[in-house]
């Protein structure tokens, strides 16, 4: 190991020829070392770009239409089990992010993914219909019912990814989540436990004045209007390497909060879901492969 | 390969700025480009006291450092800010205008062409507006304001990253189109902050940057008077490795 060891040169110190020699002699050596680069200053252009951040992209989701002249709706979905919806252009072409021939997630990267959406719900007419989740009666004060939503619908957006080839054909959910087909009794849904990259907006906002815990008044419907919705999720790989081929979002709805025993899902309200809808238009999806070790 | 100064010195001979310089330049050159792998260890030779210790910018809130810049900064507890329909178009349904949002843009020196990912967020109280206008929006309950980042300059929202758009509506009695604030109704019937008025919002947007000065904001394009940027928050990450 060598290393440069001169005192700096100093106001009134004489210049001469060995002594200016020296000094640019000091960089003849081999084997240059922590020391001595150091003070040579090594900055950004001796260090290599994709080293810390191996990958990024970025592409928009849904229909660009921002002022809603033209909208993607997806109908509520009643028959079981559904079938997801991708976010697409609104010309069936699904939004998706590809990653070519594959983007491969080794131990000790972390991918980030991060996604926005501009939607609108549409509430329909059902959510007091016998069978709705969402749905109870509470005491309009003259010994009538006055029926009340639980505010509890809504519109799940989640993430898939297609780990098996470029063909994009194969899109099941992340890590961490599930589609919402598991069969819990007589629904079909999720264990919140594997919910870990969903994203709930409304499917419904219903307004009622109480009156010394009585409804007397019926409720009104709320003005869920255009809203966005938007979600993160990160992915720590560890073990070996895996490659993904594709990225996407994908809505499922109408659902409702559940319980059996001790454990909290997430299932269709297929009662709900006959007349309800919910539009969307553009958004982002952004992905972020970065080093952690 | 080692360095070689092209000029040596001789005692009693004039030394020459040109010399001097030659050498300089050579170094400069050896040093920032000219290293090959065989003059560099193949073992681990930084250690964390050669890693330049990062900077802080107390005005943008961010920390420049070897890999990038990080930081931000938000609204605390008194830095509420506005979107209106005046600086964007009169509420005018034909107009594309964005306005820049006052206090929401975060300016970066990258030394070096990086990925910066801007995160933003913000949580508004739309409204209410009953006005009345040529051009605006004639079912009161369909105004809305969408807020957009931009990079560089505030008309970019609009350009270019109008798909990144996100809204609220107005506070509007959906039912009547009136006031949404109505004083005939005092109750929890039609509480304002339900109205889907007062929206809190997010997004993450990733921008190519070059090796310079880039500006991110957050800009709006409003059909409704007053807008209250309740809380805000925005924030940067860069990776020039």
């Amino acid at each position: 190991m060598s290393r440069i060891v001169r005192a700096a040169v100093n106001d009134g110190d004489t210049l001469d020829a060995a002594s200016l020699n020296d000094r640019f002699s000091d960089y003849t050596q081999t084997d240059l070392n922590a020391f001595n680069h150091r003070d040579a200053a090594h900055d950004l252009p001796q260090f290599a770009k994709v080293w810390l951040q191996t990958y990024q992209q970025q592409v928009t989701l849904g229909l660009n239409d921002w002022k809603h002249s033209s909208t993607v709706t997806v109908n509520g979905m009643t028959a079981m089990p559904a079938a997801a919806h991708p976010i697409e252009d609104g010309a069936g072409n699904p939004t998706d992010m590809s990653f070519g021939a594959g983007l491969t997630i080794s131990p000790g990267e972390v991918l980030r993914v991060y996604w926005n959406l501009s939607v609108k719900p549409d509430d329909g007419t059902n959510w007091n219909t016998a069978g709705s989740l969402a749905y109870y009666d509470f005491n309009n004060g003259s010994g009538g019912a006055q029926p009340a939503s639980t505010w509890g619908a809504c519109w799940v957006f989640y993430l898939e990814w297609d780990i098996t080839s470029s063909l994009r054909t194969n899109y099941v959910p992340v890590v961490g989540q599930s589609d919402f087909t598991t069969v819990i009794g007589a629904k079909r849904g999720n264990a919140l436990s594997i919910c870990e990259a969903s994203s709930v907006v409304p499917a419904d906002l219903r307004m009622a004045a109480p009156n010394q815990g009585t409804l007397p008044i019926a409720s009104e419907t709320g003005n869920l209007e255009w809203r966005g919705v938007s979600g993160a999720w990160y992915y720590p790989r560890t073990g070996s390497d895996l490659t993904i081929y594709g990225l996407r979002l994908v809505v499922k709805g109408v659902m409702h909060p559940w319980h059996v025993g001790s454990t909290n899902y997430l299932v269709h309200d297929t009662t709900f879901s006959t007349d309800a809808a919910l539009e969307y238009n553009g958004g982002n999806l952004a992905v972020i492969k970065q080093r952690m070790a | 390969m080692s360095f070689s100064p092209p000029n040596t010195f001789v005692d009693g001979t004039t030394v020459t700025s040109a010399d001097l310089e030659g050498n300089y330049q050579a170094l400069r050159v050896y040093l920032h480009g000219g290293i090959v792998a065989g003059d560099i260890q193949n073992v681990q030779w930084i250690d964390t006291r050669h890693i330049q210790p990062p900077v802080y910018e107390p005005f943008s809130q961010v920390q420049h450092g070897v890999s990038g810049h990080q930081g931000g900064s938000d609204s605390g507890l008194v830095r509420l800010t506005f979107c209106t329909k005046y600086l964007s178009g009169g509420g005018r349904t034909s107009s594309n205008a964005f306005h820049p949002i006052p206090q929401t843009a975060i300016t970066v020196d990258a030394r070096r062409a990086c990925t910066m990912l801007f995160h933003y967020w913000w949580e508004v109280e739309a409204g209410p507006d009953e006005s009345t206008g040529a051009g605006q929006n004639s079912t009161k309950a369909e105004r809305k304001v969408w807020i957009a980042p931009y990079v560089g300059t505030p008309d970019t929202a609009y350009s270019q990253y109008r798909m990144h758009a996100q809204e609220a509506a107005n506070n509007i009695n959906i039912n009547t189109d009136t006031n949404g604030w109505d004083g005939s109704v005092v109750s929890a019937l039609r509480p304002y902050t339900i109205q889907g008025a007062y929206q809190s919002r997010d997004g993450t947007f990733m921008y190519e940057a070059p090796n310079g000065i880039t500006t991110f904001g957050l800009a709006a394009h409003s059909q409704i008077d007053r807008v209250a940027v309740v809380n805000w928050g925005v924030s940067i990450e860069t990776f020039y490795l």
